[in-house]
């Protein structure tokens, strides 16, 4: 008996989708944009109790679902901010109707996408999805009217188009790695079927190297930073925020598959994530506009968690994981106060983001301990790089002129979405509830 | 049928590195079509099934996609000639020796009876990845991801066992498609 769930779950953004191409009204494109996000949420907070539910080509694990609720709460977030922001750049011409249906459409073509990326047991499929994602991310980036983000547009498809070419050589290789041959190599079955090892590690560093340029990792990074920046605001959180956690899955299900040999691959992977939480450090000391000091800062965490997946074990994948989740959250809270009115209540919400934001590196401490002595100083220099320069930010100034305090109806129902997030980012850090932590404790024990 | 086969992969081998040498964007697109061909009669000696997948993969990697790609040239913007890189043919030998030997480590560590093919397919997908980061020309990325698909259905022709469902996505030439549509919308 097939659980329809998971199958509605997938379902749902891609008719809602081809619903949005049909309708050639912006306003009620917004709305059923919206309705959409929210029912999403709504279904995917029933997934935890359909784990391990039997539909073919899915794989319903612990890490599975905690991806698709976190990709559905933001993309209800996000899609009730662009409630806000697409009239706002329909009146400045940025957007025109065409365009922000071209958005809509795409932004829930993504969200799908993210969702079968993320719940496929089929590397085929899961590659798939994710070059479909890359297709609507394109669509999204590129849908406001200006040559910085169709160049944007540009190099995401190009910097990730290659990495998927490269994800594809990994997969093949797989298929020819499995002892004895199988028709389909499953994720779910990775671990457990016997590889010829040079082999397997030849086809994992393709694979990591493919798949992390989806997730932003060095050396093909250079289209996040763009992507964030430059794109239409609410699809930048979309894209930056959320397609770049189902790479991170792929590159997690690898690094378990490799155990207790890891070899060549994970130290490519520890290497790479150095690079990238280096180099993300860096720019960010340099940058100077918010939208790309979150892409920044999200890089280096990037970079952070793939360490923490490289060296593996549960402490240093509960390392990784848990910053992942909190990255998502408090990146789209910075991204979602783009935009708004300069009251004080609205600049102390973006501090809280930035703060919150500046605490995540702190979680490589529970690398340290694990960590070989190689590791420990450019670990410690980016992390501390990426925290002082967030941190040298704070307090976001407020204009020279008098502001309002704010704290109007209208206001508070567009900063209501971001203190959720930001509320749930604090009781992850200083108060997890004891089944919060169970649920980590799977995840990492993968 | 083997031999057949390596014979053009070796062919499409050659051709990858014609296509770096290259020096007007007209020819390197007829190069590329040609490579296709040659992987698609690797595909036929190999006898994959169904017989269709072949010459599918020569239309849509011979044909439509070259075509297309063509008209893109033939536009006033666009530049006939590629930027000369000085220095960089014998950079890219070496690239492709060192990607060779090791995926002939591979392939001799676990032999399979289409051997040739991987370590070509995986030689040409890495001079196509080459030649996109030469950014010598607006139309080099397309090109370069062209050949590569080229490659990858080289690799596809030597993994056993592929499911049908695998075939049809490495078949298909959806990320050059991509680039190649994105191309298009921005000229």
């Amino acid at each position: 008996m097939i659980d329809p769930l998971p199958v509605v779950v997938i379902a749902l953004p891609f008719a809602s989708a081809a619903v949005l191409a049909l309708v050639g009204s912006w306003r009620i494109g917004i709305w059923i944009n919206a309705g959409s996000a929210t029912l999403l949420l709504l279904l995917a907070a029933l997934l935890p109790w359909h784990l391990h539910a039997p539909v073919p080509l899915l794989h319903i694990g612990a890490p599975e679902t905690q991806l698709v609720l976190l990709t559905s709460l933001v993309a209800m977030t996000t899609s009730w901010f662009s409630r806000r922001d697409v009239p706002a750049s329909l009146a400045t011409r940025s957007l025109d109707r065409r365009r922000a249906r071209l958005y809509h459409a795409a932004c829930q073509a993504l969200v799908g996408a993210i969702l079968l990326a993320v719940l496929s047991d089929n590397l085929m499929l899961t590659w798939l999805a994710l070059a479909i994602a890359i297709a609507a991310a394109a669509g999204v980036t590129g849908a406001v009217r200006s040559q910085a983000a169709a160049t944007a547009a540009s190099n995401l498809l190009l910097l990730c188009g290659v990495g998927l070419l490269i994800a594809l050589l990994g997969t093949l290789l797989l298929h020819v790695a499995q002892e004895p041959h199988a028709a389909t190599v499953r994720w779910s079955t990775l671990q457990s079927v016997p590889h010829h090892l040079p082999a397997l590690h030849l086809a994992c560093v393709f694979l990591l190297i493919g798949y992390g340029a989806l997730a932003g990792v060095a050396p093909l990074h250079g289209w996040l930073p763009d992507a964030a920046a430059e794109g239409f605001a609410p699809g930048s959180i979309i894209v930056g925020a959320l397609m770049v956690n189902a790479p991170l899955l792929v590159l997690l299900r690898l690094r378990a598959a490799l155990n207790p040999n890891p070899g060549l691959p994970a130290a490519v992977l520890m290497a790479l994530g150095l690079i990238t939480l280096l180099l993300g450090a860096c720019c960010l000391l340099a940058s100077t506009d918010m939208r790309r000091t979150a892409a920044f800062a999200g890089m280096a965490q990037i970079g952070m968690i793939v360490v923490a997946i490289g060296i593996g074990g549960p402490a240093a994948t509960f390392a990784g994981w848990l910053p992942m989740t909190l990255l998502a959250l408090a990146r789209a809270s910075v991204l979602q106060c783009h935009g708004l009115p300069p009251t004080q209540l609205a600049a102390w919400t973006r501090t809280a983001g930035i703060l919150a934001l500046a605490i995540l590196p702190l979680f490589a401490l529970f690398l340290l301990a694990k960590a070989a002595v190689w590791l420990l100083l450019p670990l410690g220099v980016g992390v501390l790089l990426t925290s002082s320069a967030l941190l040298a930010r704070l307090p976001i100034p407020l204009p020279s002129v008098p502001v309002p305090r704010g704290g109007d109806l209208s206001e508070i129902a567009a900063l209501a979405p971001i203190w959720l997030q930001l509320a749930l980012v604090l009781l992850l850090v200083l108060a997890m509830p004891g089944p919060v932590v169970d649920w980590f404790n799977a995840t990492a024990a993968r | 049928m083997t031999g057949a086969a390596a014979l053009a992969a070796a062919l499409a081998l050659a051709l990858s590195i014609a296509l770096l040498c290259a020096r007007r964007i007209g020819t390197a697109v007829i190069i590329c079509a040609i490579q296709a061909l040659l992987s698609a009669a690797a595909l036929a000696a190999l006898r994959w099934q169904p017989a269709a997948t072949a010459l599918v993969a020569f239309a849509l990697n011979g044909i439509a996609l070259p075509l297309a790609l063509l008209r893109v040239v033939h536009r006033p913007a666009m530049s006939p000639v590629i930027a000369t890189r000085n220095g960089a043919v014998g950079f890219w030998l070496a690239v492709l020796m060192l990607s060779t030997l090791v995926v002939a480590a591979f392939t001799q560590a676990r032999p399979s009876p289409a051997s040739d093919s991987l370590v070509l397919g995986s030689s040409i997908v890495l001079l196509g990845l080459l030649l996109i980061a030469q950014r010598s020309h607006p139309l080099a990325p397309a090109l370069g991801l062209l050949s590569s698909q080229n490659g990858l259905l080289l690799v596809a022709s030597a993994t056993p066992d592929l499911p049908l469902s695998a075939r049809l996505v490495v078949i298909l030439p959806l990320v050059p498609g991509l680039i190649l549509a994105n191309a298009w919308l921005r000229q």
